[in-house]
């Protein structure tokens, strides 16, 4: 007898729901966004007027599109490349077995709760250029104050610190859980092997561990492309001039701000191709067996 | 677990069909872009508004910054639920009018004599011989100066600065003096800008500032723009100046408040709650015209706040207690209050009187400043202000200039003109959409 | 703790082996106690500076003692920002949006492990391919859809596009296939519907599953941002998190209230942090991601 229950309508009765608020929600948006990223459309989309490619040529040919393509992979690789060594270092730290290990870990883990908003909240406060803590320190440690707000060198600086310390739990977490499925006998026996950590850590961890790095890198991916909306909306509005305009923020501001959903929609669909590409190449390095929250 | 789903979707549905409220009274919603004390007197207004008619209940959300107003609305308007009544800024006058979903005041409201506002209000927001909207908040900016840095640093006073030279020479005994970290703070916002322009009497749209036809290029070329940005860059890059951010209202207020700066350049909507934090911290605070350019002639300065749009497309009943409201919120007694809890100056004539025989005036002199500032105003294009659609956008080319030139990436030449350039571009493209 | 500082001190003046290991063990506790710092400060400076008055913070130097303001700063924040009624608001559609969610997830995990239908490896594709489109890159047709509907400024608009979802089903995907076929065929033999086997047998076999899958799911939904700003127009009906910009941007005297600020921003994160933390165990658990699964 097969565990399998024989019903012709049954599954898709299962699947109904599902299937129905893809489609509504997931896939026709983006039949939707090719419509309309077609159009310019002013008034939040109550005038439209056709224009062809026109706004993929507005946008290719703007050196603004360009800046916030370029800021938004530089903003990316540095979220993603300080975020994931720094949460590995910690969390092989925080998976000694120690007195107290518990607690510390739990101190670690926390952020993982912390919405960007929050987080920007929190750091504005800190990093405020004349009552802030940060530049107290820095004043009196170092006789600088560096200008946050209205500097572009350092509102960029500001916005990746925060983005990397608020992603830092997440990454913890799913390394922790990583960790302790490495088997404890393959590091004992390392240790006794005379293998320093280092050569511990690549040569035995790391492999072991491959597809949670791949599911974090892309999760960090997503966090620095989308996620860090609410944080720059709190900290900086995309400036000053657009420092930290990434290409979400771009996409809000011509589309809902400058209100041309046509543009925004445009812009939708290249960030679409962006996704589909990271995704594609995260697929074929070997992440297979990997899953994604939203 | 079970019980805590069942407990979860109830109260899910049960607040999916709240909202509905009961019949009889007329219930509109109110939106404003007014924060902090000012916000608790628009309350206070509205409370009253409610109590005086049994009919009708309004609902006051405070909806963020202008920008937000306007934004939210036509997102609300979408979505199929726009607010009745809406605060919207100055500049927004020519795009809300294209969008043509709110009513002409002039033409639908009766019993309201128009005559009665003040005729700089007047000018501005008279668009094709007729005022779509019901003024209410008019402020321009004025300069305030802390009296205690002031003495301190050797300064009189009674005699703030009128020009920008005399800006930089107080700017640098402040700071020479050690009252004070700044000579000045003011939010980087076009808004001033767009004053300097104006009072220098240059127009900052073609077409006569956009007042004849629907402008098509700016004068971010003039030697006014430029004078302007040069001064500014100077004091920036000298530190005469502390930049709190773009459009960053209420850190200048904090900086000033915190007694950084000796200066400060700001609405007059303002005054009450600067004069409220520097009695909270123990200083006095005296107030002046808005200091200009040495070489030019003072034309005075145009009109800067909001006004109340009532959007169509409610039941008769609704739109009428829309009516209601906005004229109550701009009658003498009102404005008369609001002009005292904010600093914002009084639409109405009749409040100016009841004012002066109340001796208001004698009593906070720093409220008379920008009184008489907008009434020495001459009724010249550049004062009554520049009609631009798509005016939010324009402004952060401005600021966006500002900064380049702070930042040392573009002369002030070639940051004026770059946005000249997109600000074009800006204006030919919404001339496409609204026009044809 | 004398004891054990004892004991390290002698570790160190011993041989060499233990000396080592004394050294390695304080090291790692030394790096332990920055890290946790570095991640731990700014909440302990928001939490001083969420009990202090306007006066207190624009103090200079900076006051590192609390002051006596928390009260007065969580009542401002709760009511004048909108903390209260958007902490209301966020609870309700992270819970509905959990509760649906999972419902969703499991029924169409189900089938898609526990029957076979023609274009079954399709389907699955066709919802796995979903991953591609997160919310941003369709944002714009969902606020004209969404709007088309009527829903705007509503619940259903919070709630409903974000019932089902790829992470779901694959998640519990992967974990039917990993539940022994012998159990399934036992129900089978028993004359177990499938209904009463997803309710009586799957779901309780799936706990830490579905622990996990709330965890994301309601820190995904209560932080959610971008979306409400858009489509909630009225202050009632927003999120907390929609909260943050105001506090920061405004205050009673129209300079930044930071206790106020602190104080909201504060408020809002202990519900995702509850909700962490009770489902923690379950959240490790039902999420591994190892290769022996």
């Amino acid at each position: 007898m097969s565990h399998q229950f024989k019903s012709k309508i049954m599954p898709w009765l299962f699947l109904m729901p599902t299937l129905i608020v893809l489609v509504l929600f997931l896939y026709y948006p983006m039949y939707a966004t090719v419509e309309t990223s077609l159009h310019q459309t002013a008034f939040m989309g109550a005038r439209r007027l056709y224009v062809g490619f026109e706004n993929f040529q507005r946008l290719l040919s703007s050196r603004s599109f360009w800046h916030s393509f370029r800021i938004s992979m530089f903003f990316s690789f540095l979220v993603v490349g300080l975020t994931m060594p720094i949460a590995f270092l910690l969390s092989i730290l925080a998976n000694q077995k120690i007195k107290g290990g518990k607690y510390f870990r739990t101190a670690m883990i926390w952020p993982y709760a912390l919405s960007p908003a929050i987080a920007g909240t929190i750091w504005l406060f800190i990093f405020n250029p004349t009552i802030g803590i940060l530049n107290f320190v820095l004043g009196e440690l170092f006789g600088i104050r560096p200008d946050w707000v209205s500097s572009r060198q350092f509102a960029f600086i500001m916005v990746t610190l925060t983005a990397v310390w608020k992603q830092l739990g997440y990454n913890i977490v799913f390394f922790l859980a990583g960790l302790q499925n490495v088997p404890g006998q393959m590091l004992e026996a390392a240790t006794i092997d005379g293998a320093n950590p280092i050569q511990k850590y690549v040569k035995i961890v790391i492999p072991i561990m491959s597809p949670t790095i791949f599911f974090l890198f892309t999760m960090n991916l997503i966090y620095a492309f989308f996620t860090t909306f609410g944080m720059i909306n709190v900290m900086t509005q995309g400036g000053p001039i657009d420092a930290t305009n990434i290409l979400i923020y771009n996409l809000y501001r011509d589309a809902f701000q400058y209100d041309n959903l046509g543009m925004g929609a445009a812009q939708s669909l290249i960030l679409f191709g962006i996704v589909t590409i990271l995704m594609i190449v995260q697929f074929k390095l070997g992440g297979r067996r990997v899953h994604y929250g939203q | 677990m079970r019980k805590t789903i069942i407990l979860m979707l109830v109260l899910g549905l049960v607040f999916f069909a709240a909202g509905d409220v009961t019949a009889d009274v007329v219930e509109i919603d109110y939106w404003h872009a007014m924060s902090g004390m000012t916000e608790d007197m628009i309350e206070e207004q509205v409370a009253a508004f409610n109590e005086l008619h049994d009919d009708i209940h309004v609902n006051v959300e405070y909806q963020g910054s202008y920008r937000d107003v306007l934004d939210t609305t036509q997102a609300a308007y979408r979505g199929g639920n726009p607010p009745h009544v809406i605060q919207s800024f100055e500049i927004s006058t020519r795009q809300l009018i294209d969008m043509d979903i709110f009513v002409p005041l002039q033409d639908t409201l009766e019993g309201v004599d128009w005559d009665v506002f003040l005729d700089p209000v007047t000018n501005y927001y008279n668009v094709d011989g007729k005022l779509y909207s019901m003024p209410y908040n008019s402020s321009n900016p004025i300069l305030y100066i802390n009296q205690d840095v002031y003495e301190e640093a050797g300064l009189d006073p009674d005699s703030p600065p009128e020009t920008f030279d005399e800006m930089i020479e107080h700017s640098r005994q402040i700071i020479e003096s050690g009252a004070a970290d700044y000579g000045w703070v003011m939010p980087l916002h076009s808004w001033f800008f767009e004053q300097w322009m104006a009072n220098m009497g240059q127009d900052l749209a073609n077409h006569e500032n956009g007042r004849a036809e629907r402008p098509d290029s700016l004068h971010l070329d003039s030697q006014a723009a430029q004078d302007i940005f040069e001064w500014w860059n100077y004091n920036y890059q000298e530190e005469l100046f502390v930049n709190p951010g773009v459009e960053a209202w209420q850190e200048s207020r904090s900086i000033f408040a915190s007694q950084s700066a000796g200066m400060a350049i700001d609405s007059t909507a303002a005054i009450a709650p600067k004069l409220a934090s520097a009695e909270e911290q123990g200083f006095s605070v005296k107030t002046g015209y808005l200091p200009i350019h040495d070489d030019y002639e003072r034309h005075g300065t145009t009109i800067g706040g909001g006004s109340l749009w009532v959007i169509d497309g409610h039941t008769p009943e609704e739109q009428e207690a829309a009516g209601q409201l906005v004229m109550y919120l701009s009658s003498a007694e009102q404005q008369a209050e609001w002009h005292k809890a904010t600093g914002y100056f009084p639409v109405h004539e009749d409040a100016i009187t009841i004012l002066e025989d109340e001796g208001w005036y004698e009593e906070n002199p720093n409220h008379e400043t920008a009184l008489n500032q907008m009434l020495e105003t001459q009724s010249v294009t550049s004062t009554q202000g520049a009609l631009i659609g798509p005016f939010p956008e324009i402004r952060t080319q401005v600021t966006d200039a500002m900064q380049y030139v702070w930042g040392e990436e573009k002369t002030v030449e070639e940051a004026l003109m770059d946005a000249k350039m997109d600000s074009e571009g800006i204006l030919s493209n919404y001339q496409r959409i609204i026009v044809d | 703790m004398a004891n054990n500082i004892a004991k390290v001190w002698e570790d160190l003046t011993s041989n060499k082996y233990r000396r080592r290991k004394a050294l390695q063990k304080i090291i790692i506790h030394v790096l332990i106690v920055l890290a946790v710092l570095v991640l731990m400060i700014p909440l302990l400076w928001a939490i001083i500076a969420s009990t202090q008055t306007p006066g207190q913070i624009y103090q200079y130097p900076p006051r590192l003692l609390p002051g006596r303001a928390f009260v007065r700063n969580f009542s401002i924040a709760w009511s004048r920002y909108n903390v209260g009624r958007g902490m209301l608001n966020s609870f309700i559609i992270a819970g509905i949006v959990s509760v649906v969610k999972i419902i969703l997830a499991l029924t169409s995990a189900m089938a898609l492990v526990y029957y076979e239908f023609p274009i079954k490896p399709w389907i699955f594709f066709f919802i796995l391919l979903t991953l591609l489109m997160p919310v941003p890159v369709r944002i714009v047709p969902l606020f004209d859809i969404v709007n088309d509907l009527g829903w705007a400024n509503s619940y259903w608009a919070l709630t409903v596009p974000f019932f089902a979802s790829a992470t779901g089903t694959f998640l519990f995907r992967q974990h039917f296939m990993s539940i022994p076929t012998s159990i399934a065929e036992a129900a089978r033999v028993d004359g177990i519907g499938p209904v009463r086997f997803l309710l009586q047998i799957l779901t309780p076999m799936s706990k830490n599953t579905i622990g996990a899958f709330v965890v994301i799911t309601f820190v995904y939904v209560w932080n959610q941002y971008l979306w409400p700003m858009l489509i909630i127009t009225t202050r009632s009906r927003q999120v907390v998190q929609l909260s943050m910009q105001q506090l920061t941007t405004s205050g009673p005297e129209q300079i930044v209230d930071w206790g106020v600020a602190m104080a909201g921003a504060l408020t809002a994160l202990i519900p995702p942090l509850i909700i962490f933390f009770l489902l923690q165990e379950q959240f490790m658990k039902g999420f591994a991601l190892s290769d022996e699964k």
